[in-house]
């Protein structure tokens, strides 16, 4: 077992460096252009010249890639907040620290000001995505694999192929258009400020209901097959001919069982609502992690798209490896 | 989702009886097996209305779609406009066939490719095993540890939104789902007689893999592709909705959702309808792949 978490540990630090490196030879490949996206549009080029060079950007890549992995782990300091530079770039927390991603041309502050908000925004819109999704994929796909070839059955898999195909973005206008634009039930936007006449945790209702569509039936449809394949085998049938209440038979026998697929099924998931919460995070104007890439994306904000999307692939990884230990946990057979 | 909604390649047995049994590649999924299947038979209504909405769409839409229409006074569905105007004033109905075009050109194109690359690196990964498997599957599972989305947004932001980066965009996202598919039937499959018969009367590895296993493979390769295309349409959709589709005026789907959303307290249409457009193609594509899924493990 401590091996194998180990082993699995190790992989999962080899996957998040090759990640990064991936993201970091894509954004910074063109040297050139690195030194002109971190000063803006405005800046001379005997500025840039000259950023180019006091950054050493005519480096190797490689060479490159290991001293922002430095600066990254605390190693070294960031040459962009050196104050020969006259950026105007200093961080509070010192020259050197771990997680430090350097700073955002566009926000004109460290990274770490703003990634960490950010990054608790949109794991507690996902956190609560997740608190909605389980319980209610739990349940219909019990009910649905209780009453096997029933409507109700029939409707569960209807319903998971055709929220299915509602793209975050499609289910997030069709809401508001009901709810917000004609009822006016609800807030259009998620800023998270307490302005006007809507409290923060109204806020949040939208949001979560448009990541839940999509992935609630979803997640019940392997719910059910679980479930359906469970309540046939031998050992359900003697528990149901040796007399025991129902209740029992499918909490006490078939539950923990039939949860093993559904439970690697819910973990890929979330690698999925990372998807979901960038785009759901653009409908609603939501603070999050998501938002921030975009917005870094489109700017050309290095530094912001390195870190939100390495944080994106870390939070992907974790689960994957916490995904196989839970699986071992559930099924003793395959515990090693 | 794609990589998740397929049954697990170990339960594959229980799929494809026949084909084991006699080590005779059938075609899988029949054709005209299809018709029993309700479901499957709704989703290729949708799909190949879409089709030739798209084929035909110089006949069918009104306007050209960059038309802009001082006429359209409210913006609202009228006899002239029947879905009404977009905030520029360009007929929304022209807008939305014509923008059936790109998507469907673009998803297929770019899934082919994204499944030659998937299908060739499966194949070998799962034929020869050892180190080559190594490094395939390795480096696949690190593209695989991106969200999907987050992959395309660094990627289109970085190379620019064009026709050919978009393309290839998926097939990097795609191709290593379709791969590690790939190998976990490959894997299955050769454990069979048939191979090792092939194997003596001394085949080559490409012609084992090329009409030993792939066909033999094609069942779930075939649902996996419709459950992928529907993937694939959302994905493009999304990049235009985030501002990183294909540049304008053209129209194209997630861009008029886009230009919508701004005006949906006024005029709901102009988001919704492009929305509903999305909505049903990718139904289409979902429902298709549900009923052929349904079809081999009844068969």
């Amino acid at each position: 077992m401590l091996r194998f978490v180990v082993r699995r540990l190790g992989q999962t630090i080899v996957t998040l460096l090759a990640a990064s490196f991936l993201v970091f030879v894509l954004v910074e490949s063109s040297p050139g252009t690195v030194a002109r996206k971190m000063l803006g549009p405005f800046a001379s080029t005997e500025q840039v010249q000259m950023l180019y060079e006091s950054l050493h950007l005519d480096d190797p890549l490689m060479l490159r890639y290991v001293r922002w992995l430095g600066v990254l782990t605390g190693v070294v300091a960031d040459p962009l907040g050196d104050p020969a530079l006259k950026l105007g770039f200093r961080d509070q927390r010192g020259e050197r620290y771990f997680g430090n991603f350097g700073f955002s041309t566009q926000m004109k502050q460290p990274v770490s000001d703003v990634l960490w908000e950010r990054l608790g925004n949109s794991l507690l819109l996902a956190a609560l995505a997740v608190a909605v999704i389980i319980p209610l994929a739990l349940a219909m796909g019990m009910v649905a694999a209780i009453n096997e070839g029933s409507v109700v059955d029939r409707a569960v898999t209807v319903l998971g192929t055709v929220l299915a195909s509602v793209p975050e973005f499609a289910s997030g206008v069709i809401l508001v258009s009901i709810l917000v634009v004609t009822l006016g039930w609800l807030p259009g936007t998620s800023p998270l400020l307490p302005s006007g006449r809507w409290p923060v945790y109204i806020q949040f209702i939208l949001p979560v209901a448009v990541l839940a569509l999509f992935v609630t039936a979803y997640v019940a449809r392997f719910v059910r097959t679980a479930f359906v394949e469970v309540l046939a085998t031998p050992y359900i049938r003697t528990a149901i001919l040796k007399g025991l209440p129902p209740r029992s038979v499918i909490f006490g026998h078939a539950f923990r069982n039939a949860m093993i697929a559904p439970f690697t099924v819910i973990l890929l998931q979330v690698n999925w609502l990372l998807s979901g919460v960038v785009v759901t995070e653009v409908v609603f104007a939501y603070p999050g992690i998501g938002r921030l890439l975009l917005e870094a994306a489109l700017f050309g904000d290095i530094a912001v798209i390195e870190a939100a999307t390495l944080v994106a692939v870390f939070l992907a990884t974790l689960t994957q490896f916490i995904g196989d230990i839970g699986y071992m946990l559930l099924n003793p057979r395959i515990r090693l | 989702m794609s990589d998740i909604g397929r049954p697990a390649p170990g339960g594959l047995d229980t799929l494809q009886f026949d084909t084991f049994a006699t080590g005779v590649p059938s075609r899988a999924p029949r054709w005209r097996a299809i018709a029993r299947s309700p479901v499957a038979l709704v989703g290729l209504a949708l799909i190949f209305s879409w089709v030739i909405v798209a084929a035909c769409a110089p006949l069918l839409a009104p306007y050209s779609p960059t038309a802009q229409h001082v006429t359209a006074i409210d913006m609202m569905p009228s006899m002239h406009h029947w879905l009404g105007a977009d905030s520029l004033k360009r007929d929304l109905l022209s807008r939305i066939i014509w923008g059936a075009r790109p998507v469907l050109t673009l998803a297929p194109l770019a899934l082919i490719a994204a499944y030659l690359v998937g299908i060739s690196l499966g194949l070998t990964a799962g034929y020869y095993g050892g180190w080559i498997d190594d490094v395939i599957s390795r480096t696949g599972d690190v593209l695989l540890s991106f969200p999907k989305i987050v992959m395309y947004v660094v990627l289109i932001s970085t190379v620019g939104p064009s026709q050919a980066n978009i393309v290839a965009a998926v097939v990097l996202v795609a191709a290593p789902g379709i791969a590690r598919l790939t190998r976990g039937l490959t894997l299955d499959l050769k454990t069979n007689d048939y191979i090792a018969a092939a194997q003596t009367r001394g085949e080559s590895a490409i012609f084992i893999m090329a009409a030993e296993i792939l066909p033999n493979a094609r069942g779930m390769l075939i649902v996996d592709a419709c459950m992928r295309m529907g993937y694939t349409i959302i994905a493009i959709g999304v990049l235009g909705f985030l501002g990183l589709g294909l540049p304008p005026p053209d129209p194209d789907w997630g861009g008029m959702v886009r230009e919508g959303t701004p005006m949906l307290i006024v005029f709901p249409h102009m988001a919704l309808l492009p929305c509903l457009a999305i909505v049903t193609l990718v139904l289409g594509f979902n429902l298709l792949a549900d009923g052929l899924q349904d079809l081999q493990s009844r068969a």
